[in-house]
């Protein structure tokens, strides 16, 4: 059972990591630029884990998730799209890297 | 108030009403409604050397024999208990009355009939399930093994809560984003 508070710490674990690692990565990344970031993760992260809750692979999920995350990125901040879906790939690649290595 | 100020102050109202129970209870008036309470015996050794009668389950002359994994309706109004009837024993058609179950072993229905919910509760049905346990002289003893309480679309009801959570964070995301959207045209 997913209560709440569980749910809280798995988003607030993975805002954390994702638009903090875009910060540290792109220095000098503004504050739309964390808005955009931090919409972005707001917007997936939880129709991720009812996708995950319904059983599709985590890996299926994680390839969906960072794709829509490129897109709407490049949608939401009006950014080059090849630069938006790179961005994204990369953040969602480290942070599933790190999720896979802590278990 | 602007609206780019007021949505995040709606967005984040919603979320508290979805998520949080007590935030409900002044939103939605008093009211109940009627909602399907089955039950269904799960299969294990007891039950295959007794025949399980549910009696009465709807009116005082419906009897029915119990299958596992078969739902079955049981009534609090007339007193729904279960009886075991040792498998092989001829004790002719208890439907018609010809059986006199009261000699057999018997308990009451394990579960509490739950007839009607609170109008503002997502719960369209409720499914125990229920396990025998012992069989003795007089009496069975059966236990609750699982409770599915199923809202609209046959979804769970802890289900559908985290569903409505997740949905509320992501209308959040999106009014972010749109904000978000805005202030890149400028």
């Amino acid at each position: 059972m997913i209560t709440p508070w569980t749910y809280g710490g798995w988003l607030a674990l993975t805002l954390i990591l994702e638009v903090g690692i875009g910060a540290l990565a792109a220095r000098g990344l503004g504050p739309r630029r964390v808005q955009g970031l931090l919409a972005v993760n707001l917007l997936s992260h939880p129709l991720a884990t009812a996708a995950f809750i319904e059983g599709v692979p985590w890996g299926l999920v994680e390839g969906i998730v960072a794709v829509g995350e490129g897109a709407l990125l490049a949608w939401g901040l009006r950014a080059p799209w090849l630069r938006a879906m790179a961005a994204a790939c990369a953040l969602n690649g480290v942070t599933a890297a790190l999720g896979a290595a802590l278990g | 108030m602007t609206t780019s100020r007021a949505l995040p102050l709606i967005a984040g109202l919603l979320l508290a009403l979805l998520t949080c129970a007590s935030a409900r209870a002044d939103v939605i008036s008093d009211g109940y409604r009627g909602i399907r309470h089955r039950c269904v015996v799960v299969d294990g050794p007891l039950i295959r050397e007794h025949r399980i009668v549910a009696f009465p389950t709807a009116g005082f002359g419906t009897a029915v024999e119990l299958e596992p994994g078969v739902p079955f309706r049981f009534s609090g109004k007339y007193g729904t208990r279960l009886y075991a009837v040792p498998e092989g024993e001829d004790v002719g058609d208890w439907r018609f009355g010809e059986t006199d179950l009261g000699a057999f072993p018997s308990c009451d229905m394990p579960v509490g009939h739950v007839r009607e919910v609170h109008v503002a509760s997502p719960v369209t049905a409720i499914l125990s399930s229920i396990e025998l346990t012992a069989v003795g002289a007089d009496s069975l003893a059966f236990r609750v093994v699982d409770e599915v309480r199923e809202t609209v679309a046959g979804v769970r009801e802890e289900r559908l809560h985290l569903y409505l959570g997740l949905g509320a964070v992501a209308l959040l995301g999106l009014v972010v984003l749109v904000r978000a959207r805005g202030r890149a045209a400028r």
